[in-house]
């Protein structure tokens, strides 16, 4: 019964032997509600252009001969190395903190707990600039945090790179937390249980069975940490400030360069959305969709 | 209409609706991206014509620097011309011009410095020559009181200072280089703001000790930054000149508009705040 | 050695349990009882999964639980092996990686682990699929696998949550056998919790019944089934249970007497096994000293036996051959003369 591959030897093609032409498949069939078919189709091809154009704008307008060039310009490159380090540095800041925060949310039972989560997931509504703002407040020089911060140690956090990773982990991570959460909330816990009765010990448990259990939430969390962390901008220019090559990242620099060259904003934006579509292509099968229940 | 239809009708008009939008974007930039303003003749000149009564929106765009002068000189203009609804748009002169460039229907265009303004022109969007209104100085803004004892442009170098100062596209950006370049002093900047006010507000907040703003921009603080001001040998004149858009959707009123700004009434208004006569 | 001693004490929702048992080492304890009763509650107690109101677990000299004097002992420290309902062999590791689990928990280095879990999939006989995954895997081969990895830990107790309750008859069969040599094999005490008679009389050496959260009858499988004392019980092994009192040969249930050979006095079980149930169209002549009145209430075949169950004042089920449902057409229902000889009813103290 186990074990074997599933071959089956009648559908073995001889080399050489051509196939039969079969008649292209027909297109699934348009779902068919009772009363308005016709009018959705229509409705249907507007919204998908909304969201399509703007991308397929983007790829038709590209300076495709500047390439070359454009690609080796240093301050180009020094956005595309700030952003990806400063993304990488906030996802890894995420997830070493934003996954006990996610097991604390779903695990352990507190008073409050209810407004801790929704304040933990309300950086993930706020718009961008208003969190730069609270960051500001919060770890600016004159800061809650920030003051005694300098005062104590003379580290600073605007206009750092620091500061750019804590704008993008204060936006981002909310993402991460809430994917893992809700992995650690629908895995089956007596898997748990199982390994407490072998001997496990309760890290044991942690690092042997949950977390390869909550892997693919895992996964598809940091990714939407990552794609987050790499496009935050309102934040980062309010918190981070701007410097070419110390705190510009690539948001930034579009921004900027579309006042002044606007052929590398929008090759830095074929940058990001290249990125982007890579990110969620890799998140396809698990998180969004087709298949997400089927890929386990 | 049957399944097979309804899909054949919605793919055809994703692809029209394609299609049109790539043949209207292949036309490239075009500056006559609204529709065409009727047509009014009018010769713009020293000698005005008899007033006749303005309406409709007047849209202005403006530097950061001129906020609240010209906010001020927008509601002297809608005094005498209470039809004409003025709608400012305040940004860094380089955003200002990149809009215009790119085909964003304004009437009256006031830059911080000709250079922003004569891209404009060489785009050919400009209506008539544009004019010099007001000028400004350069200031160096510090916390009220200035406990760091910031006195000069040398000062900036400063390892405890933390500077800020406009992005080199900006104008004023552009001038505290100037300034900076004629000082002989190299500031290491820890930001570089998209306006002239981006740089104001790091310094009021405290996160910055000092940025290179306009002496407007320091009146204009009202107390919450001081300002230092350059000695004359590297000080910067910074001349604003204003201008007429060829595609202004209100001819008239955007006339109106730019001769009140040249008027006496409108440069008390900009001396009163903190700005220079024109040149 | 290390036998078992507990007085379980639990509330989990509505259900309150409370069983006292000892399990000897090498015993094999089966805990017999509907859905519900609280034996899945009992075992998590025992494994240290859900903590007691009040009693103790002793193994051995250790004490393991006791909320009085405070001392809990955590589930991964109290040696115990548990084999699950549903397996739950860990998805995302290989057969010979779930039963190297608990050894490398325990510190025992990967290869030493590996090999024993090797060794211990051979003697469950699955040797070959160390690498499958436990998708791959059919019922009856992952209960093996739960198997190898519980014992592999060689834990100082056994217990076994309805271990062939998920297999088809012919695993069911296979396992059996393997579990009668493993639980021979295996030293210390074991505990196995099951809702299926056939199960714990092929397994247990002893079995408790529990019902609603308490024990209701403990014994050999032969005692239990010869005797039971819950009508639950009575219905599992098939007999007619009366729960009445006896008054020397006399047993009054309700308002009807059962005429029996006993002599005792006081409150009595009375059993009667349906084969001694005659059933007759006509009031019968001859020896029987229980001749009544019942009303046919269904009939029920199986295979080549019939159940027919008959009310009226002392509902009995009798068993008959098809050719003697025939013969008195019970189908048709209606009254017939039941007749039960007094040598039939067995009588024991409640």
């Amino acid at each position: 019964m186990t074990g074997q591959p599933g071959r089956r030897p009648e559908t073995r093609r001889r080399r050489g032997a051509s196939r039969p032409r079969r008649p292209l498949p027909p297109l699934p069939p348009l779902p068919s509600l009772p009363s308005l078919p016709w009018v959705l189709g229509p409705l249907a091809a507007v919204a998908a252009g909304l969201l399509v154009l703007p991308l397929v704008g983007l790829v038709v307008r590209t300076p495709w001969p500047r390439l070359g060039v454009l690609l080796s310009d240093p301050a180009v490159l020094a956005a595309l190395r700030l952003s990806l380090v400063a993304s990488l540095l906030a996802l890894a800041l995420s997830t070493v903190v934003g996954v006990p925060l996610a097991w604390v949310l779903a695990r352990v039972p507190f008073p409050g707990k209810r407004l801790v989560r929704a304040l933990c997931v309300l950086p993930m509504v706020l718009p961008p600039v208003v969190g730069g703002v609270a960051l500001l407040l919060v770890f600016g020089r004159r800061g809650l945090v920030g003051a005694p911060l300098a005062a104590l140690t003379g580290v600073t956090l605007p206009f750092s790179l620091a500061g750019v990773v804590l704008a993008a982990t204060f936006v981002a991570m909310p993402f991460l937390v809430v994917t893992v959460e809700a992995g650690l909330r629908s895995m089956d816990r007596r898997y748990e249980h199982a390994a407490a009765t072998l001997g496990a010990s309760r890290w044991t448990v942690f690092r042997r069975v949950t977390l390869p259990l909550v892997g693919p939430s895992l996964g598809a969390g940091m990714a939407l940490c990552w794609a987050r962390a790499l496009g935050e901008f309102g934040a980062t220019i309010t918190f981070a400030g701007n410097l070419p090559g110390r705190t510009q990242t690539l948001p930034l620099a579009v921004y900027l360069q579309l006042e002044t060259d606007p052929d590398v904003a929008v090759l830095l934006s074929l940058l990001m959305l290249g990125v982007s579509v890579a990110v969620l292509l890799a998140l396809r099968d698990r998180y969004f969709g087709v298949g997400a229940g089927s890929r386990r | 209409m049957n399944p097979s239809k309804a899909r054949a009708a919605a793919l055809l008009a994703l692809l029209s609706f394609t299609a049109a939008c790539a043949g209207w974007s292949a036309r490239g930039a075009s500056p006559n991206g609204g529709s065409p303003a009727p047509v009014v003749e009018a010769v713009p000149g020293p000698a005005s014509p008899p007033p006749r009564p303005l309406n409709g929106e007047l849209t202005v765009f403006a530097a950061a620097s001129l906020t609240e002068a010209f906010a001020a000189i927008a509601q002297a203009f809608s005094h005498a011309h209470p039809e004409v609804d003025v709608l400012l748009n305040l940004a860094g002169s380089q955003r200002l011009a990149s809009q215009v460039l790119q085909g964003a229907p304004a009437d009256v265009l006031a830059t911080a410095d000709r250079a922003q303004l004569a891209a404009v022109v060489e785009a050919g969007l400009i209506r008539g020559q544009p004019q010099a209104f007001a000028t400004n100085s350069l200031q160096i803004a510090v916390e009220p009181g200035n406990p760091l004892g910031i006195v000069g442009l040398a000062d900036l170098t400063r390892g405890d200072i933390v500077v800020v100062l406009a992005a080199p596209a900006v104008p004023a950006g552009r001038y505290a280089a100037e300034a900076l370049a004629t000082a002989g002093v190299t500031a290491t900047p820890a930001s570089l703001e998209t306006d002239v006010r981006g740089v104001v507000a790091k310094v009021r907040l405290g996160e910055a000790d000092a940025g290179i703003v306009y002496r407007s921009d320091v009146q204009a603080a009202d107390g919450d930054v001081e300002g230092v001001a350059l000695p004359a040998a590297s000080d910067v004149v910074a001349v604003y000149p204003i201008a007429l858009l060829g595609d202004a959707p209100n001819p008239a009123a955007a006339e109106a508009f730019v001769d009140f700004v040249t008027s006496p009434e409108a440069q008390r208004i900009l001396r009163d705040h903190g700005f220079g006569p024109a040149p | 050695m290390t036998a078992l001693h507990a007085a379980v004490s639990a509330r989990v929702g509505a259900l309150q349990l409370r069983a006292d048992l000892s399990v000897a080492d090498g015993e094999v304890l089966a805990v017999l009882g509907p859905n519900g009763a609280g034996k899945s509650t009992l075992l998590r107690c025992l494994a240290g999964l859900v903590p007691l109101e009040s009693g103790s677990v002793r193994l051995g000299e250790r004490l393991l639980e006791d909320p009085a004097a405070g001392v809990r002992v955590a589930p991964e420290d109290r040696r115990v092996g548990v084999v699950f309902q549903d397996y739950l062999l860990f998805p995302h590791l290989s057969a010979r990686e779930n039963v190297a689990f608990g050894l490398r928990a325990r510190g025992v280095p990967t290869s030493a682990a590996r090999a024993q879990a090797d060794d211990w999939l051979d003697r469950v006989g699955l040797r070959g699929f160390a690498s499958a995954r436990p998708r791959a895997l059919s019922g009856g081969q992952a209960q093996r696998v739960a198997l190898a990895r519980a014992l592999a830990t060689e834990p100082t107790l056994l217990l076994l949550d309805e271990p062939l309750a998920a297999l088809d008859v012919q695993g069911r069969q296979a396992m059996r056998g393997l579990l009668r040599t493993r639980l021979r094999d295996y030293a210390g005490p074991s505990l196995l919790v099951t809702h299926d008679p056939l199960e714990a009389l092929a397994l247990a050496d002893r079995l408790v019944v529990l019902e609603a959260g308490t024990i209701t009858q403990t014994g050999t499988p032969a005692e239990i089934t010869r005797r039971p004392r819950s009508p639950w019980v009575a219905r599992l092994v098939g007999l007619n249970l009366y729960r009445g009192h006896a008054d020397g040969p006399a047993v009054r249930i309700g308002g009807q007497t059962l005429v029996t050979t006993g002599g005792a006095h006081g409150p009595t079980f009375a059993v009667v096994h349906p084969r001694a149930v005659a059933l007759h169209r006509r009031r019968p002549e001859g020896t029987p000293r229980n001749v009544w009145l019942a009303e046919v209430d269904g009939v029920d075949a199986q295979g080549d036996r019939v159940r027919v169950s008959l009310g009226g004042a002392l509902p009995i089920t009798a068993e008959v051959t098809p050719a003697a449902v025939a013969a008195l057409d019970l189908g048709a229902g209606g009254d017939v003369w039941v007749t039960v000889k007094a040598t039939e009813v067995e009588t024991y103290p409640a």
